[in-house]
């Protein structure tokens, strides 16, 4: 077996010439090689006729009819699953937090029969109902995040590890993070690398009109919209609202004016900031990136120097190995550059049908309602305080009641579970 | 903006749970998603789990898709974090796959061969996806992603979470290994050979 040089250099490139990452010039030289050398030439036609097989293996393959009909049923199920017991939350929410507000409303009514209270209180028993919706909308709340939770940990079950690690060292900031903060003064030169992004939420009357001002901003501002779905339908046709979700890469320098200038396309509702300093997996990337190059280049000289050919064999492929190197971590830092320098910024543009205007009144009206509305602020005040002692007084009793509900929920708990299997 | 609009609608629909939706989504993804699964897996009963589960966790996540990637890498990659959960999970290495791969009827079929080099090229082929299934789980996904998919390497790169490097890496060797591998069978793929 012949091997030169060139012989190794052919081979060191076949997966590049195979995937058609090698220039023209490049190209030729290797299909002049494969012309003039038989045993690169054979080696080349192995590998595309290999290639050809693999490609043509699967090409037609379709999934037999019982795994197709299994996933869709398992589908299917799911849906109808998800439908009942979304019927069943809902109603359970509603009787369980009605039963609790009937209990405590109940609770702190016997127990303030027992006390003195201005006689204007005692007959307000309709606003007690305002208490009840109030803490049926805290429940609803709760109710929610635990299938917020579980949908999320599904996404990371799908596969994204990574993203939920990334996730995880993502810090809310208040600012920019302060570079004087790197107590090594060799570090303390270095520029920061902070990836920011942003979301916001804006609500419009006029959602084309907005839209259109969105894609002003988005043009003018040197970003582009990376993603953009538009779903809902219109008023008019009888839907909720339209809604623009998209994802917009702005040129980091401009971010703030960016976010600043979306009051001009609508009421901002909602606004997240963030911001994640990688300059330490940068700088520490980047070092690793020069170490390799410096040995590749050391390796290079070695090459000239080779004295038999087992030596230079073993070297190029060595060199072989930190070329691949040098490519992943050059492919890391420049992801890493490109989401520096454009960040992030995810829009929700919400149709809606009109803003809540600022309410403009006369003043004895105004004062009328604020006086009324401080009324029933100190009455909710006082019954919810009467409600504290009202529970403070009757806890004795928890000491039975909360381990017999406790019991209760955990078997419903389990049964619901082996349904659910 | 990489989606049809049509995918778009259905990915809406679907994400707010319409199985219907989601079934005609799907349809133009389930073979594909077979065929990894198969691949991965070495047998059809985990293949045909793998791919229910796959969809399943598509489904579920669906609301969570915000088109950063093409839907298309997206359901890759679950079915691949799937099949590699499956093997991980049964740390058992898939074994004679290819006999179930002829049992089940399925083998290429051209209109123009003759019986016997029809005979050769299944022969080959079986031997080729015997080969596949001795990679190790790393390699073999990135040679089927790239071999027997066609995805580019940034693609698989987001499909298998690793960077592109790695994916080169594991694909050159893999080739390398394939083709010693049908080196070595010079009574099947000699033919050429002089
Ligand atoms: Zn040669």
């Amino acid at each position: 077996m012949v091997e030169n040089l060139e012989c190794r250099r052919f081979r060191n490139r076949i997966d590049a010439y195979l995937d058609n990452e090698l220039s023209a010039s490049e190209r030729e030289e290797m299909q002049r090689h494969a012309g003039t050398c038989p045993e690169c030439g054979q080696l080349l036609k192995e590998y595309e006729d290999m290639r050809a097989m693999l490609a043509d293996l699967d090409r037609d393959m379709d999934i037999p009819p019982e795994a197709a009909q299994a996933w869709r049923s398992s589908v299917r199920d799911e849906c109808e699953r998800r439908r009942a017991s979304s019927r069943f939350g809902w109603t359970k929410a509603v009787v369980s937090v009605a039963a609790a507000v009937a209990v405590l409303v109940g609770a702190t009514v016997v127990f303030r029969n027992g006390m003195e209270r201005p006689a204007s209180y005692k007959s307000a028993r309709n606003t007690s109902y305002m208490a009840g919706s109030a803490s049926y909308d805290d429940y609803d709340l709760e109710f929610e995040t635990p299938l917020a939770m579980a949908a999320t940990s599904m996404d990371a079950g799908g596969g994204a590890n990574a993203t939920a690690s990334a996730r995880k060292t993502i810090l809310e900031s208040d600012g920019p993070v302060d570079p004087s903060a790197v107590s090594d003064s060799a570090t303390a030169m270095r520029k920061p690398v902070i990836l920011r992004s942003a979301s916001r939420t804006v609500q419009s009357t006029e959602f084309e009109s907005a839209v259109e001002r969105l894609e002003a901003l988005v043009n003018g501002s040197s970003a582009w919209f990376e993603y953009r779905s538009v779903s809902g339908s219109t008023f008019a046709d009888g839907g909720l609202g339209r809604t623009l979700s998209a994802t917009v890469r702005v040129p980091s320098e401009g971010l703030d004016a960016f976010l600043a200038s979306l009051t001009d396309v609508g009421a901002v509702t909602a606004a997240t900031d963030r911001a994640e300093d990688v300059s330490d997996r940068y700088y520490d990337t980047q070092t690793r990136l020069s170490t390799l190059r410096a040995e590749y280049e050391r390796l290079t000289d070695l090459v000239t120097d080779a004295a038999d050919l087992s030596d230079l064999l073993l070297l190029e492929d060595k060199m072989y190995d930190v070329q691949y190197q040098i490519d992943a971590i050059e492919g890391e830092l420049s992801g890493l550059d490109s989401r520096a320098n454009y960040s992030s910024v995810s829009i929700t543009l919400d149709e809606v049908r009109e803003y809540v205007e600022p309410v403009v009144v006369d003043p004895t009206l105004g004062e009328r309602i604020a006086k009324g509305f401080a009324d029933s602020i100190a009455w909710v005040r006082d019954f919810l305080q009467d409600m504290l002692v009202a529970v403070v007084a009757f806890s004795p009793a928890l000491v039975v009641i909360i381990p017999a509900v406790l019991i209760i929920w955990l078997v419903v708990r389990s049964i619901r579970r082996k349904h659910r299997k | 903006m990489q989606m049809a609009d049509e995918d778009r609608l259905l990915i809406h629909e679907a994400a707010r749970g319409d199985a219907y939706a989601f079934e005609q989504l799907m349809r133009r993804h389930e073979g594909r998603m077979y065929a990894v699964a198969l691949r991965m897996c070495g047998n059809r009963e985990d293949a045909q789990d793998c791919v229910q589960d796959a969809m399943l966790r598509v489904y579920r996540a669906l609301d969570h898709f915000k088109g950063q990637s093409s839907f298309s890498t997206w359901v890759y990659r679950i079915t691949m974090n799937t099949c590699l959960d499956e093997l991980r999970r049964r740390k058992v290495r898939a074994s004679s796959s290819l006999d179930t791969l002829l049992e089940s009827g399925w083998s290429p079929t051209d209109e123009e061969d003759t019986p016997e080099r029809h005979a050769l090229r299944s022969e080959q082929k079986a031997a080729l996806g015997r080969a596949i299934n001795d990679l190790p789980e790393d390699m073999r996904a990135a040679i089927v992603l790239r071999e027997l998919h066609g995805l580019s390497y940034e693609e698989i790169s987001s499909v298998l979470s690793v960077n592109v490097g790695t994916i080169k890496s594991r694909i050159s060797r893999g080739r390398e290994k394939l083709r010693q591998l049908i080196e070595s069978q010079p009574e099947l793929f000699g033919r050429e050979k002089v």
